[in-house]
């Protein structure tokens, strides 16, 4: 007399049957529900992906409701995955709009969404029934047919529309993503520009209290800087995430373009002082490896110096040992030129994968930042002029070399591993004031070892929000 | 077999179907309302899937109301034959 029942099938129908007492318990209040579901065709109706788009979808369909001031009732929300799939259903608290808008408005959207097809939002009314504005979706798979006439013809192989509904969101996903990181990239280069000039106090350099040996610029010129450069860090970390070349060193013409656009962007918002020419350099660097090393799930320390280097090659020779033109000799050339090796500056750092960042400053914030869970003024004043300190010790700034000299950059140098050496100690307020006295003294500004800092400050952080480290 | 009680089986939810069962005089024959979302393509075939079961379970006598949102086959066949199994007293659960 049974005809028999499919085993998956009465899990699926029981599942449905809890679903429909779970809204029927909310409609006893006579509220109108609403409900999100994906579809999938075949079993099983969940697996990890098809979770995780789930998530992804229902936050973005939360932030629309309530965009639109259609509000659910928290303690209402039920979320859960059972046989039937991923499963979420709230009430709606009283709203301006009729369960035929909200449906409405539901239904654009699924259609605006790039995988709208393979969302459900259902909305029932106060009196239970299903609303339903007659609107038929098109097939997912096949783009041409009504999807309840493909489905119930089974015109296309379930294992086929699987694949391809997988594929799509993977890319889906895979874009999610890389917007994701490219964000948090550039919010990180942007907080540690900010905390670089917010450090106080600091020998020589700008910070929130004075201008250090400084006179064209103060703490604001520095706010207005990094402002500028900002918005445009994101687009250095969407280059690097999607550069697929096979060599990086195919990135540097582009890369270089927008960094002379940053710097044109920065000397209109500091009446053309030089703030941040040589974070853009460095950052820039810094944010578009990152970007390319996390768009491939495979960023170390060793891979990005590593990439840094191969990136830079032989950068001293080819931009400081030979002019780029004929014009008058920059800071840099004339450096190189009487001071050799130690007169590399920025570019030596570069091309030797950023020692100063790697292994002086990255140790000490590690030390000082791992066991906080939130890093305050206070835990970064501490840290970050720790780390100051041991990139100063060790930078040969060919700033202050070209501007006072090899004795003078020196006796900085000493002055800072004094610092460094007495750092946990009572003498250090003292040490650190002489190292100020003497900055101001002999009108000198670290500012390469700032920029350094800032580095550092980044990769920390990339470290540490970024980088899956299991 | 005719069936006894008033049974029904299945939901309003979404590609789901609400089959609802009322007992009928022995000899009254077979009576199919169907309401569904996709009424104009497959009324024919859902009726078809419908009494199919019913041909199935030897039922020949009973009035069966269903509303359609949009199910598939093998969930038309289920919830048919719950709702026959119900209306028989064979199985317990009345939603």
């Amino acid at each position: 007399m049974t005809i028999g029942m499919d085993k998956s099938i009465e899990e699926l129908l029981l599942a449905k049957d809890r679903r429909s007492e779970l809204r029927m318990q909310r409609l006893e209040k006579g509220c109108i529900t609403l409900s999100f579901n994906l579809n999938i065709p075949g079993l099983p109706k969940s697996n990890e992906s098809f979770h995780a788009f789930f998530k992804t979808c229902l936050s973005e369909l939360q932030k629309y409701l309530l965009s639109h001031r259609i509000v659910t009732n928290k303690d209402t929300i039920h979320c859960e995955t059972d046989t039937a799939g991923d499963f979420f259903l709230a009430e709606i608290i009283d709203s301006d709009y009729s369960a035929i808008q909200i449906k409405e408005l539901c239904e654009i959207f699924e259609i605006e969404h790039p995988l709208g097809r393979l969302l459900d939002v259902d909305v029932v009314d106060e009196k239970g029934e299903l609303v339903s504005s007659g609107k038929a979706k098109t097939c997912f798979f096949c783009n041409e047919a009504p999807a309840i006439y493909c489905m119930r013809t089974q015109a296309h192989d379930y294992a086929a529309m699987r694949t391809k509904i997988e594929s799509e969101i993977f890319k889906y996903q895979a874009s999610n993503k890389r917007q994701n990181i490219c964000k948090q990239l550039a919010i990180l280069a942007t907080q540690s520009l900010l905390h670089e000039v917010a450090l106080a106090p600091k020998p020589g350099l700008v910070d929130r209290f004075n201008e250090g040996s400084h006179t064209d610029m103060d703490f604001s010129t520095f706010l207005n800087s990094t402002a500028a450069l900002s918005i445009s860090f994101q687009k250095i970390a969407d280059f690097g995430y999607c550069f697929s070349g096979d060599n990086l060193k195919e990135a540097l013409p582009r890369l270089r373009l927008i960094g002379l656009e940053i710097e044109d962007d920065m000397f209109a918002e500091t009446h053309g002082v030089n703030t941040h020419k040589g974070a853009i350099f460095l950052l820039g660097f810094s944010i578009f490896v990152s970007a390319y090393l996390l768009s491939k799930d495979s960023f170390t320390n060793d891979k990005f110096v590593s990439l840094i280097q191969d990136m830079n090659g032989d950068l001293v020779a080819r931009e400081l040992g030979k002019k780029l033109d004929l014009g008058k000799e920059t800071h840099g050339e004339a450096c190189y030129r009487r001071f050799g090796k130690m007169g590399q500056g920025i570019r030596g750092e570069i091309q030797a994968g950023m020692p100063c960042v790697f292994k002086k400053a990255l140790p000490i914030l590690h030390e000082q930042f791992d066991t906080e869970e939130i890093l305050n003024d206070k835990i970064l004043n501490k840290g970050l002029t720790c780390a100051l300190l041991a990139i100063i010790s060790n930078n040969d700034d060919s700033n202050i070399l070209y501007r006072k000299g090899v004795e003078v950059l020196q006796k900085l140098k000493d002055k800072a591993s004094s610092c460094l050496l007495e750092f946990k100690s009572e003498k250090f307020e003292s040490t650190y004031n002489d190292l100020i006295a003497f900055c101001e003294e002999k009108r000198i500004s670290p500012g390469g070892s700032a920029d350094l800092m800032a580095v550092s400050y980044f990769m920390y952080r990339v470290n540490r929000r970024l980088v899956n480290h299991d | 077999m005719t069936p006894k009680f008033k049974a029904q089986a299945g939901t309003f939810e979404s590609s789901d179907i609400m089959v609802l069962i009322e007992p009928v005089d022995e000899g009254t024959g077979r009576q199919v309302d169907l309401s569904s979302t996709v009424m104009l393509q497959f009324e024919e075939d859902i009726k078809a899937t419908i009494n199919q079961v019913l041909d199935a379970m030897n039922v020949g006598h009973v009035h069966l109301i269903a509303k359609d949102k949009g199910a598939l086959t093998p969930t038309i066949k289920a919830r048919v034959e719950t709702a026959i199994k119900r209306s028989l007293g064979i199985q317990e659960g009345t939603l």
